[in-house]
């Protein structure tokens, strides 16, 4: 081998290595004080699948941001700091969350963050705990949120908290129903609807028939639907099952003569759903987390924009509003970005929320503690028809 | 010798230069720097087949194998991080031997969609084996190599291990058996009937890329502390061939030269977002295009075309003769 | 429930096999694996909803012919530009396609949305037959998947384009000396390939949702076709199809439907490992590398 040959090679790499660094700029960036910018990072997954949610948080938070600048900013330390969110796709791989959180941490300076979903959670949570980041997770695990993990805090609701406030709503209103079978997506958040079915079913009294789990991308259900449909469910719970997977289960599922009716644990996209399969095909969902008439101003303001921004209404998202002015407060009340300082206030403040007052609650679990609606499609309508604590809260 | 004196400057500069490269960069190109050295060992590894005429689809596998047989035996044995390494590269190096011994036999297309089907099994494996592999969950709390933390200390272990990599790698490049190998490549009749034993050559050239492709594995996990199935996905493998073909098989520093440019390239490139994936398919399409038998090929076409150029020629010049 | 279980089988299979044909014809013929095979179905399928949902409300048989013809195009013009330097080399072929592959995805990222779609049915409605539901949707499918593919088969045996292609995909060397173009037979097949690919994702469209990694999965079931079936033979490729849709309907229903694609995978993998060539393999045109 000519030494010559590997100048070239080595030479190359190291103009490469050189030229990189140089040109994206090594090292944390300038902090927070400096540029009177308060940088909050949102992580999710902008493309695949799912892409949908984290386009409706986005909106969410974006919301957050213009009423927080129109009642006075962000004041910290006397100053007025602008809020920019800034946005990280992880595209649904936890390594590539694990490059992107590392990056948010270390190069962008950035200390809070937010995050979809278990998967990328897991990837990131020893690095946040350990540098002593906020985080708020969107996941389905209570372990996240323990002792262990002191900086991070729930703001959603678990798939179990849903299925027992939709359990309960069924106990007054349609005690017909009580056999359900699961269609979940084959992930981690899947497996987790799973258990929360199994244990929300013993609960209420009701026979959870079969589960069963699809892969992403997987496009045909006809296979799938066939040998559970002739169990007779009453009703088939889609959980976090992507919507555009949601949409085409729903359609096959009428196909093939189903009769039931669908729940969901998670996400329901009404406007989605209808011009995909039609509002027939929904007629008797029951949904939860989701609302179409807030109790509150506070809720129907942020409706009133969330539609118009996103063009229709995603009741889900609503949290995403609640804890980003959670977190002002708290910021405000420590009175710097100092992270320590911030997560002890963290639970000590609360706001007049999209359901009323909320706040974060720290015990063994830090988590927000707030109503939960049910909606129903009646005649052709989404209506609301239970709103409570969920069972989890209720002390 | 002033070749050799030559060789061992260049080398000591780059060596230095990585050496004390933590001192002036952040934790977050420390980390892609060592996500460059690994991606730099999976090449060199995948190298040995490839040369060979069969491209598999299963190096990312045995990657993901390396990582998962380390942190479980980490975790649920407690065995100390020197034997998990170790059998982080074995057990992925006996599955290749086991199924090489057959699948090498195949012509090289059908080669490459075995491999493919057995990255599939093992994908879908690992996410449903729950009680063993944590499924989709994966495996979280994987105990750090000798209780280090923070980037500096696995920048140092992983470019040991990458200079050790590479060292013998070369040296076999440069043996014998890696001339067979390149023979095999060119002509494997031909090397058949001059009594290489070419089954027997791509069995061993499968199974050492994937030793060395498992014991990458096993630093990312104790590295990374978490992994799971969806981070070892088919891109990855892409990539690997990618840099591979691209780098110009030929010559041994190609393929891995390639691995640490476009590794760099394609995370600078992460800011312009979704454009990122489409520039990066530009740039192999325009890669493969003007090169389509990587490096090497190019060279010889703007040899055999006699191109006069001066600064072509002094190019043409590093890649004389070898 | 078996005879719904066999029914989607046979549906499944003559998706599959129009999925799979394109792929077939590209490799025997010009000695490419075109990775970006799944992106010309899904070009098929948002061509079909740009015209017969969201800007026009186009006919949509008419749609479909457009698909078609557009997407062939588009084929007939990657191949005369770029993708004649590759044939029978195998490697760089590969790798030129996953380029290609990348673009066409990740481009429809922005121009499509991350949201999927779908375009209403142009033949709405079940029938019910002895106990199992079909939609009228699903057997019109069928039906042109197999007219379609009898009909590849009858072209390539008789007509004169097709003999030129059989002449290529046999022995290069001989075909030209016959004086066959074989860049415009290479160019012509590309088109067709794609053409095909095309017609797969905008009969689809309807019944399944619509969005930019669509084609993945079309893909993977054209690989494991041609592993079933080897890549030079047509025949092979249809009769695989039914093969797998049979085996992963019937996997999908008593495992699960995350087991059935590796299953098809595995049962692939060991045929190849036991059968070199496939179940009926002929190889396709592939330098000596």
């Amino acid at each position: 081998m000519k030494a010559r040959n590997i100048f070239t090679w080595l030479l190359a790499l190291v103009l490469v290595v050189v030229g990189s660094l140089a040109t994206t700029s090594c090292g944390p960036t300038a902090t927070v004080e400096e540029e009177k910018v308060f940088k909050f990072a949102h992580l999710d997954g902008f493309s695949g699948e799912a892409a949908a949610w984290a386009w409706m948080s986005q909106t969410s938070m974006e919301i957050a941001v213009e009423d927080i600048e129109a009642s006075g900013g962000l004041v910290v330390g006397g100053e007025r700091y602008k809020i920019e969110i800034v946005k990280y796709d992880h595209a649904w791989d936890p390594s590539i969350a694990y490059t992107l959180a590392k990056k948010i941490i270390y190069k962008d300076g950035i200390k809070y963050i937010h995050v979809d979903s278990d998967e990328e959670v897991l990837a990131i949570l020893d690095l946040t705990n350990q540098e002593k980041v906020i985080l708020l997770p969107i996941c389905g695990d209570l372990d996240y949120i323990d002792e262990a993990h002191p900086y991070t805090w729930l703001h959603y609701p678990l798939p179990l908290d849903s299925m027992e406030m939709m359990f309960e709503y069924c106990a007054e209103a349609h005690p017909e129903y009580h056999r359900t079978i699961g269609i979940y997506p084959d992930s981690a958040a899947g497996y987790l609807d799973d258990e929360d079915l199994t244990e929300a079913t013993a609960h209420h009294g009701w026979e959870m028939l079969d589960s069963v789990f699809i892969p992403h991308g997987a496009p045909d259900f006809y296979g799938t639907l066939t040998p559970i449909l002739t169990k007779e469910p009453d009703v088939i719970e889609l959980g976090l099952t992507p919507p555009g997977q949601q949409a085409v289960i729903i359609k096959q599922a009428r196909e093939l003569g189903y009769d039931g009716i669908f729940m969901f644990s998670d996400t329901m996209d009404v406007a989605y759903l209808t011009e995909m399969c039609g509002i027939e095909a929904i007629e008797g969902s029951i949904a939860s987390p989701q609302f179409v008439d807030f109790p509150t101003d506070t809720g129907k303001r942020w409706a009133e924009r969330f539609t118009a921004r996103y063009g229709s209404l995603q009741g889900w998202c609503a949290w995403e509003y609640d804890y980003f002015m959670l977190l002002r407060k708290a910021i405000e009340k420590a009175d710097t970005f100092d992270t320590e300082k911030v997560n002890e206030a963290m639970d000590e403040v609360t706001f007049d929320g999209v359901f009323g007052p909320t706040m974060y609650k720290s015990q063994d679990e830090r988590f927000l503690v707030f109503k939960d609606g049910v909606v129903e499609i009646i005649d052709g309508e989404a209506t609301d028809v239970y709103l409570a604590y969920p069972p989890r809260m209720r002390d | 010798m002033t070749k050799r004196l030559n060789l061992i400057i260049l080398v000591g500069i780059a060596g230095v230069f990585l050496l004390v490269v933590p001192l002036f960069v952040g934790s977050y190109w420390l980390h892609i720097l060592i996500l460059m050295f690994l991606n730099m060992a999976l090449v060199a590894g995948y190298r040995l087949l490839y040369e060979t005429g069969l491209a598999s689809f299963a190096h990312c596998t045995f990657y993901a194998i390396g990582g998962y047989t380390s942190a479980l035996l980490a975790i649920k044995l407690g065995l100390p991080f020197g034997i998990c390494f170790l059998a982080a590269g074995i057990v992925p190096a006996l599955g290749a031997v086991f199924i090489g011994r057959l699948a090498v036999r195949l012509e090289d297309i059908y080669f490459f969609l075995v491999s493919f089907a057995l990255f599939a099994v093992v994908d879908v494996v690992l996410k449903h084996w729950v009680s063993f592999t944590g499924g989709f969950d994966g495996i979280s709390g994987i105990p750090p190599i000798m209780g280090l933390q923070g980037e500096i200390p696995y920048y140092y272990i992983i470019m040991t291990f990458i200079a050790v990599t590479m060292f013998i790698l070369y040296r076999l490049d440069r043996s014998r058996f890696g001339a067979e190998l390149l023979a095999i490549g060119a002509a494997d009749n031909l090397a058949e009937a001059v009594g290489i034993n070419v089954v027997r050559h791509r069995t061993l050239a499968f199974a050492i890329g994937a030793l060395f492709a498992g014991f990458a594995g096993s630093l990312y996990a104790h590295y990374a502390g978490y992994i799971n199935p969806t981070g070892f996905s088919f891109w990855l493998t892409v990539y690997i061939l990618i840099w591979c073909a691209v780098g110009g098989y030929r010559k041994f520093w190609g393929p891995v030269a390639a691995a640490a440019v476009l590794t760099l390239v394609c995370e600078s490139l992460r800011v312009t977002g979704t454009m990122q994936a489409v520039l990066y398919g530009v740039v192999i399409v325009i890669v493969i295009t003007v090169m389509p038998h990587g490096i090497a090929g190019l060279v010889d076409t703007l040899r055999e075309r006699r191109v006069k150029a001066p600064i072509l020629g002094w190019l043409g010049s590093f890649f004389k003769g070898d | 429930m078996i005879e719904q279980l066999a029914l989607n089988s046979f549906v499944l299979g003559a998706i599959v096999a129009l999925m799979s044909i394109g792929l077939v014809l590209t490799f025997s013929v010009l000695g490419v694996i075109n990775y970006a095979h799944g992106e010309m179905y899904m070009f098929g399928a948002v061509i079909i909803f740009f015209l017969c949902s969201r800007y026009a409300a186009m006919d949509y048989a008419l749609a479909c012919v457009i698909a078609v013809l557009a997407v062939g195009l588009l084929g007939w013009i990657l191949d005369k530009v770029l993708i004649v330097r590759f044939h029978g080399n195998l490697m760089a072929g590969v790798i030129a396609t996953i380029g290609l592959l990348m673009i066409f995805q990740n481009m429809m990222w922005p121009i499509f949305g991350p949201i999927p779609k779908s375009v209403p049915s142009p033949l709405p409605g079940v029938i019910q037959i002895l106990g199992t539901s079909l939609s009228i949707e699903r057997i019109i499918v069928v039906g042109i998947a197999v007219f379609v593919i009898l009909g590849m088969a009858w072209f390539i045996k008789n007509t004169r384009m097709g003999k030129a292609i059989r002449a290529v995909q046999q022995d290069i060397e001989a075909a030209r000396v016959q004086g066959v173009n074989i860049e415009h037979i290479c160019a012509v097949t590309f088109g067709i390939s794609t053409g095909l690919a095309a017609l797969a994702g905008a009969l689809i469209a309807p019944i399944y949702i619509i969005e930019p990694a669509m084609g993945f999965l079309a893909l993977e079931f054209a690989f494991i076709v041609i592993i079933f079936g080897g890549m030079g033979s047509i025949m092979g490729a249809f009769i695989a199809s039914f093969i797998i849709g049979l085996q992963y309907t019937f996997t999908a229903a008593f495992w699960g439907v995350e087991w059935a694609m590796a299953m098809s995978f595995g049962i692939a993998m060991i045929v190849l490992l036991v059968r070199p060539r496939g179940l009926m393999g002929a190889s396709g045109r592939v330098e000596e590398a």
